[in-house]
């Protein structure tokens, strides 16, 4: 009896599988087609027996054994390589045969499974889960190839020199004097190494927790105690704003704000403190294209709004029976502010501003106009440089006119591990701290 | 909560901590105006300049020339649906899964996966490109294998996505927002009440017609909402596409709908303008001008997204009572 259905699942099954190959390889090319034709087999077996055990049959079995069919015949007929509608590539036959497979063999393993399990209105909510789990099997597999890819790239190529030594390919002139006459001497330094840019991210984002704090915890606070209906739908709006608009719109005021420094100022102090300084070889005063603490200042903009939602969340799940009970025993709106709110949301702030750290050691959009390759130093006040910033110089840093490129394209994996290790280590420790916090008491 | 804030209201007197706060609370609102002003003041120039030209569709620059940004726009258009069409369902199931579809501990590992994934930042994707080209892209769209004879053969072997394409920049995105989205949604479907679906299964509904003829119907203000978010943040993102499609502004694509050519999006072409070469300085005041101006057309369609958001995010909040 169930022979046909259960013989329905395993050739959907394979179909599936090899949809799934086929989106990966071109090798498969003489299955296809007959995986069909067998479908179709399976189908229409499964159609009949249940027809002639006198049970009713969806419709749409038959209908997915004629298109099983079509498409085996349609399979046959491609050509290897598909051209025209003046689209520019050569599309190969296996991508369509691969979204006909998916197509195909998802909903039939859907039906297959259904008359495996009984027929029964139970069955008909598991035979649900081929639709629902396939699509995010494969996805899946994409990140799984992504995290694989980098770590088997870049775990390999650290070493405890490339973590203490500095990039620097610097070249001058040096003036001796032979004979009685000066003679220029040409002098390199080439180091490789990722110090500079490691030591830059935690910098960018020790600068960037120290900004942001105080103000996301100030907005939070502000929203959550004093701001009326007005104020605060436009502080939320603004610092929703600052999170969803795209961080070239911030990285292009940036540009324009260091413009107007470097036009008006050029110089002074401010441009030193805007563009950020740092010593040569030979001792000559560089200025950069901006300084730690000016990047640092504009990645906070996307941090503020983080750290002042945890601030509000945790402010608001505070149980009303404590909040009432400091209150009914004398304490100021302020005393209890300091004494009872802000401790209890502690945690959600620490959330939030591990989220925020996150985030700034990953922020790339907002300074990879403004950033350089670190060869000025690691201080608040010399040039920003940072992990993925690396990753972004070691791809278009011939462009850029540095020559990162030549000499540590091949240590961008090293570096997107090294990143990868960074932002999923505090996005983990956020997590772990979220789930302490919704276990807390939630009042009477 | 609504009563909480007037009793505070009411009682506070004139603080330091009051003063203090409202004086930070100020800071995100003028950082925003500070943008926009930003913005207008430096597009000025290319108002001035290039006029109406900057919606046409040809970009022809010179002197008399036309400025046109539409093929920008519609890389990015391009390039968002693409991510959308991916991005979407699979958010979408992913959170079916966690939640009306959940057994054991399936829910809790989906988020735990999710809350994960989404700690990627998105230079590790970008970094990746080559390898999702070389796996994906010239298998089955390039032609890997064969031989360059046959390929001169070929009518369009000068035009084969061999440096990038929007598909590859829309598949890579899709993997970005997929982390961003499945909370949003998460969350929607999460908070439709239980007694509606409670109803449903009393009525002899099984769980899949629940799901699809109660919860999502409930839910889909909040699923919109969510969806425009998406697409605001696949709108904005600059490094996937810039590693994936590139900078240069180029025609519309022949025919519109081909994403295998590279179809530079608003983000990247900004990039090009302000930034050209990503000097702060060697580019003409009149091309950073037209970048600013670019800037603030993405500004102003964020907004309009994020209303639309907000206003559906509100709607769902009332129809529960959130």
């Amino acid at each position: 009896m169930k022979i046909t259905s259960s013989f329905a699942l395993l050739v959907s099954t394979i179909v599936l599988v090899l949809g799934s190959l086929s989106l990966a390889t071109n090798s498969l090319e003489a299955y296809p087609a007959p995986a069909f034709y067998i479908l179709f087999l399976a189908l229409t077996g499964l159609a009949v027996s249940k027809r002639l055990s006198r049970k009713r049959i969806k419709p749409s079995i038959i209908i997915l054994a004629g298109l099983a069919l079509i498409s085996a015949i349609v399979l046959k007929l491609l050509p290897v390589y598909i051209q025209g509608f003046s689209i520019n590539g050569l599309i190969h036959r296996s991508i369509i045969s691969a979204l006909l497979l998916i197509g195909i063999g998802v909903p039939s393993a859907c039906y297959a499974l259904y008359y495996f399990l009984g027929a029964t209105p139970r069955a008909s909510d598991i035979s649900r889960y081929p639709l629902l789990a396939f699509p995010v099997v494969l996805i899946l597999a994409a990140f799984a190839i992504i995290v694989f890819k980098i770590i088997i790239a870049g775990a390999p190529q650290l070493n405890w020199s490339l973590l203490i030594t500095a990039y620097k390919n610097q070249s001058w002139y040096t003036e001796v004097w032979q004979n009685g006459w000066p003679d220029f001497i040409s002098k390199t330094t080439l180091q490789i190494g990722l110090r500079n840019a490691v030591l830059g991210t935690f910098l960018l984002m020790g600068l960037t927790a120290i900004i942001s704090l105080p103000i996301g915890i100030g907005v939070g606070i502000f929203v959550h105690q004093y701001a009326g209906p007005k104020l605060g739908v436009a502080i939320r709006f603004s610092t929703t704003a600052l999170r969803a608009i795209s961080g070239i719109i911030l990285a292009i005021t940036a540009l324009s704000l260091i413009h107007v420094v470097n036009n008006s100022f050029h110089g002074t102090l401010l441009n030193y403190l805007v563009q950020g300084f740092g010593y040569y070889s030979n001792g000559a005063l560089l200025t950069g294209r901006s300084s730690f603490i000016f990047a640092a200042l504009f990645i906070s903009l996307l941090v503020i709004p983080i750290i002042a939602r945890a601030t509000e969340e945790g402010l608001n799940s505070l149980p009303k029976d404590i909040k009432e009970g400091s209150l009914a025993v004398g304490a100021s709106q302020e005393h209890t502010l300091i004494h009872i709110l802000l401790p209890w949301s502690f945690p959600n702030i620490i959330t939030g501003l591990v989220l925020g750290c996150a985030e700034a050691s990953g922020a790339l959009a907002i300074i990879f106009l403004m950033a350089g390759t670190g060869q000025l130093g690691v201080t608040p006040l010399a040039e920003t440089t940072s992990l993925a910033y690396f990753i972004f110089d070691c791809n278009f840093g011939t462009q850029m006119g540095d020559s990162i490129q030549t000499f540590m394209g091949s240590y961008q994996y090293a570096a997107a591990f090294l990143l990868l290790v960074i932002t999923v280590g505090l996005t983990v420790l956020a997590l772990i701290l979220k789930s302490k916090i919704t276990r807390r008491y939630k009042g009477a | 909560m609504q009563k909480n804030t007037t009793i505070n209201r009411r009682n506070s007197k004139l603080s330091g901590i009051k003063i203090i706060t409202f004086v930070l609370a100020c800071i995100p609102i003028l950082a925003l105006l500070a943008i926009i002003v930003s913005l207008v003041f430096n597009s000025r120039l290319a108002i001035h300049t290039a006029g109406l030209s900057l919606f046409s569709t040809t970009y022809n620059p010179g002197i008399g020339g036309s400025y046109g940004l539409m093929p920008a726009v519609w890389g990015t258009v391009l390039v968002v649906l693409v991510a959308m069409i991916i991005a979407a369902p699979v958010s979408l199931f992913l959170a079916v899964l966690a939640n009306d579809f959940s057994f054991g501990f399936l829910g809790a590992i989906i988020r735990w996966m999710i809350g994960i994934l989404s700690g990627i930042p998105p230079i590790i994707f970008a970094a990746l490109t080559p390898v999702f080209f070389n796996f994906f892209i010239w298998p089955k769209f390039a032609g890997k294998g064969l031989t360059e004879t046959i390929l001169l053969k070929m009518t369009q072997y000068s035009s084969l996505p061999l440096n990038g394409s929007t598909l590859l920049g829309g598949i890579l995105l899709s993997l970005l927002i997929i982390p961003f989205l499945t909370p949003l949604l998460d969350d929607a479907i999460k908070n439709v009440p239980y007694s509606l679906k409670e109803a449903s299964f009393s009525l002899g509904a099984d769980r899949w017609h629940t799901l699809v003829n109660v919860t999502l119907p409930s839910a889909v203000s909040g699923i919109g909402s969510a969806l425009m978010l998406g697409v605001l943040t696949a709108m904005g993102e600059a490094v996937i596409v810039a590693f994936a499609i590139g900078f240069a502004i180029g025609k519309m694509p022949q025919p519109l709908f081909d994403i295998l050519k590279r179809t530079a999006p608003l983000t990247t072409v900004i990039v090009g303008f302000s930034a050209g070469g990503f000097s702060p300085i060697s580019n003409g005041a009149l091309l950073t001008s037209i970048g600013n101006f670019a800037g603030l057309m993405l500004l102003l369609v964020a907004f309009v997204i994020l209303g639309v958001s907000t206003y559906l995010q509100s709607r769902f909040r009332k129809r529960f009572q959130l």
